[in-house]
């Protein structure tokens, strides 16, 4: 059985980073709460998905809103405990395991959290491969596993619980629920056992977060174009270089989120191309020319081009240097229900999902 | 005529100049004291140039004294912090993260209070007068008297910090009180990190400036003395005592504005070249271009602005062995006079490389004669790698731009760089960064965010744009000349409805004296 340390907890930050690809949050802050409670509480079992006996509960835990909104409003550190022990309460069960909901920013670190608090084990493995705008888009869900029961508590003690019908109902009352509770919250929710797990989450990605991670704290001297190595750690594919020439966003969609698009003036191997990237929460589409080089559920990571820092849409300023890596998604969205749900047409895009495509470089 | 002067970590500069012309320019070595050295360099170039102190209408100052005291964990007050955000926030505490060799110095108790706001307004929570009065008793006993007080969306709504110095200052009168709503960016923790780093500063900007106050009056300078801010902008004197963190990295932007203005590049890399470090930073409209991220200044993470700017160990006091061949990245310890061998010391260093290639003539050239032609030219090489591999970091290969080389070290360098479309050394090069003093606009910047249900879109930015030009007021601009010059709006992430962050940067004319 594998163990956390609080020396992975670094490894683990930069890799879940990395696989946000510029969503999901900067996990900076977890950063010092998850050493600080490891240094207290000691090291995370982390269970493989076999481990998983098959009667055990298993929950998710999860922070949702508005990540700059937990930069300023900063947890009470209690959340997520309180999370846990009210959806025990509601299910008069305790729970067994925790898992990440989204292995990806913020949400790939925060449940160790709870785990080393609680001396729960956490399952190296995570429901979705890459960040996410809404808690239906997981694996499990087009599985048939319920989201709901599902508590949401916030920093001033108040805990809501939902049981609902369906996912994508759970979603619109809990995001409904957050805005009201100050625009962010912990969520525990997606109550499973060993059984269901098996086969519909994205398994050992805790892991090859660390893997990433590591890579790239190794390498501290970064004279070396940063962006290679996290191609080759992440077995990305570069899709284009550049720089921002324009920025635009307006709120448009049905969940009210911003949508917006980055016009990128192609350099270097690139010159003379232009990247139009189309952006809510996360980065969902590009397009170089008139042609679609990627689309959601494939992971876009845009880096900065010059430190490899990943650049979430609302940082995006013109003038800003960047490269975008295009990750393929894990084989589970690529079904016709997992496309309905985290397809392009999910985010009112007008286009069909398909494979990357790798933009043509200009020889030297 | 307006005064620009450079107080660097080893040197100073000062420049003279009248409109856009430089009438005079002169350098120094830095003094501990900063008076000493400070107050012979402008006695010299006011003789050299024959200039009347009375014709001087505005002075401006770059210095690096502050950054330096924080580096070196020196001259700094104890800080006292309240923070307002119970009953949320508690999972990060102040101070956290931070050296701990820097909170030895510097690190008094830290309260966490009832208060805050809500990203929409809400209170959090109500801030309670006998909360912070008990608390504020407790920092009056353990004798500390400044204080740095945060709040949860203080960006918001920033009545309740204001409220808490309020009750603050019934108890303690004599309190140094800075507010992190007045300094940082959003991010609760490193704005906190950097009203409490401005808080442990106050005495020593308090003192440092009415030492030079006191000097300028001698010499009968009696014009507005402003001070540079990290945006290669300027900040009245007053203004200055008061946030001292807003000068960190001036330097380093003065540097670059100085840069632009003296070789009229406006999109360009700029090499600062200097006795012991170089500094690599970007051009972006004139300005420096700015760190995307919250940076580290002196091991602590803080989000005010900040240059992008790369260092690497090459100035002219950089010792040099020839065999085997290695460039710094250690100096001489003393001062370059008495050490290196074209002045009569006994250190090798680059400057006495530069000499022997022929590429600089000062000293004594016989001194560096005997030294073998064929080491000393790969020597040349390696500082030339060592300015490439700078330049290759910073610059991004989309647009070929120029590279223009100031600071005195840049003589070490021969005027070759690859990719790049230009290599230029303006006039008046070494003393860039008292240029960049000199010609800096008063700057004000504000950061807000709005909850778009409470109000439209259009009055959001107006407001925000009327309090940047009133911060541009405070810091000492000129009435009726201030303009906002950069808006940024962002919606907030994973949020629905319409959050707006919006960030307004104005400038306008220096005060000069009639």
């Amino acid at each position: 059985m594998k163990r956390l340390t609080c020396e992975l907890i670094p490894d683990l930050i930069v890799g879940s980073r990395i696989i946000g690809g510029g969503g999901g949050g900067d996990p900076y802050l977890l950063q010092l709460i998850a050493q600080n409670v490891i240094c207290e509480y000691g090291p995370v079992r982390l269970l493989a998905v076999d481990e998983v006996p098959s009667d055990a509960l298993v929950i998710a835990i999860a922070i949702i809103g508005g990540t700059t909104v937990l930069a300023e409003k900063l947890p009470n550190g209690e959340e997520a405990i309180q999370a846990v022990r009210s959806l025990e309460h509601y299910l008069r069960r305790p729970v067994t395991a925790l898992i990440s909901i989204e292995g990806a920013g913020m949400n790939g670190i925060l449940p160790v959290i709870p785990a080393a608090r609680l001396g729960l084990p956490l399952i190296d493995g995570d429901f979705t491969g890459r960040a996410i705008p809404g808690i239906h888009m997981t694996l499990p869900s087009i599985a048939g596993i319920r989201a709901t029961p599902m508590v949401i508590v916030d920093s001033q003690g108040s805990r809501v619980i939902l049981d609902v019908q369906d996912d994508e109902t759970a979603e619109i009352l809990a995001r409904s629920t957050v805005v009201d509770m100050g625009g962010v919250a912990l969520i525990a929710l997606y109550p499973t056992d060993g059984v269901h797990l098996h086969g519909t989450i994205v398994e050992g990605s805790v892991s090859h977060m660390i893997q990433i991670g590591h890579a790239l704290n190794e390498v501290q001297d970064n004279f070396h174009d940063p962006t290679l190595l996290i191609r080759q750690t992440t077995g990305s594919d570069e899709l284009f270089r550049g720089k921002v020439a324009e920025v635009r966003r307006e709120w448009q969609n049905s969940y009210g989120y911003v949508r917006g698009d980055a016009l990128i003036e192609g350099g270097g191997l690139y010159v003379g191309q232009e990247m139009s990237l189309k952006f809510q929460n996360e980065y969902l589409l590009a397009a170089v020319g008139r042609r679609l080089v990627i689309t959601i559920p494939d992971n876009i990571i845009v880096l900065e081009a010059r430190t490899g820092t990943p650049i979430p849409p609302e940082f995006l300023v013109s003038g800003m240097d960047l490269v975008i890596l295009g990750l393929p998604a894990v084989e589970g969205w690529l079904t016709q229900k997992g496309l309905a749900v985290i397809g392009p047409r999910a985010f009112g895009y007008e286009v069909d999902y398909h494979r990357l495509v790798k933009v043509s470089k200009k020889s030297h | 005529m307006r005064l620009g002067i450079n107080i660097g970590d080893t040197n100073s500069h000062a420049v003279l100049m009248k409109d856009t012309a430089i009438l005079g320019d002169i350098q120094t070595t830095t003094t501990p004291d900063i008076t000493a050295g400070f107050t012979s360099m402008l006695q010299t170039l006011m003789t050299k140039t024959n200039v009347d102190p009375a014709q001087i209408k505005a002075i401006t100052i770059g210095t690096s004294h502050f950054t330096r005291a924080i580096i070196e964990r020196q001259n700094l007050t104890r800080v006292a912090v309240i923070r307002l955000g119970l009953p949320a926030t508690r999972a990060i505490l102040p101070f956290t993260d931070w050296p701990p060799d820097l909170l030895e110095v510097i690190k008094g108790n830290a309260y966490l209070a009832h208060g805050g706001n809500e990203f929409d307004g809400r209170c959090i929570a109500r801030l309670q007068k006998s909360e912070i009065q008990e608390i504020t008793s407790r920092i009056r006993d353990q004798g500390i008297r400044s204080i740095a007080i945060s709040s949860v969306f203080s960006m918001v709504n920033a009545s309740m910090e204001e409220e808490a110095a309020d009750i603050v200052r019934q108890i303690i009168p004599e309190a140094i009180i800075t507010l992190s709503h007045e300094i940082g960016r959003m991010g609760l923790l490193e704005r906190e990190n950097a009203a409490i780093m401005n808080a442990c500063l106050c005495d020593l900007a308090n003192h440092s400036i009415q030492t030079i106050r006191g000097a300028l009056a001698e010499m009968q300078l009696d014009a507005p003395l402003y001070l540079s801010q990290n945006d290669g902008t300027s900040m009245a004197a007053c203004y200055a005592e008061r946030y001292p963190v807003l000068t960190f990295c001036s330097i380093n932007s003065n540097a670059m504005c100085g840069a632009a203005f003296l070789s009229g590049a406006h999109e360009a890399v700029v090499v600062d070249m200097g006795g012991k470090t170089s500094k690599v930073g970007v051009l972006v409209g004139g300005f420096p271009r700015e760190l995307a991220f919250a940076g580290y200044l002196g091991g602590v993470r803080v989000n005010i602005r900040m240059p992008d700017v790369f260092t690497f160990n090459l100035g002219t006091a950089s010792r040099v062995s020839l065999d085997p061949l290695r460039v710094g990245p250690e100096c001489v310890t003393q001062d370059l006079v008495s050490c290196s061998l074209i002045f009569g010391g006994s250190d090798l260093t680059a400057i006495d490389i530069a000499v022997a290639a022929g590429i600089k003539d000062i000293g004594q050239r016989s001194a560096v004669a005997n030294l073998p032609p064929r080491k000393v030219e790969a020597a040349m090489r390696e500082m030339q790698r060592m300015v490439q591999q700078a330049v290759n970091r910073m610059r991004i290969p989309t647009a070929p731009i120029p590279v223009v080389l100031v600071g005195s070290g840049s003589v070490l360098l021969r005027m070759r760089l690859t990719g790049v479309s230009d290599v230029i050394r303006p006039d008046y090069f070494s003393v860039s960064r008292a240029v960049g003093a000199a010609i800096g606009q008063v700057g004000g910047e504000i950061e807000r965010v709005f909850s778009l249900t409470l109000i439209s879109r259009e009055t959001a930015l107006q407001q925000t744009r009327e309090a940047a030009c009133l911060k541009a007021s405070e810091a000492g601009a000129a009435p009726g000349t201030i303009k906002v010059v950069e808006v940024q709006e962002t919606p907030l992430n994973y949020l629905p409805g319409n959050t707006l962050y919006v960030r307004v940067k104005s400038m306008g004319d220096l005060l000069i004296n009639p």
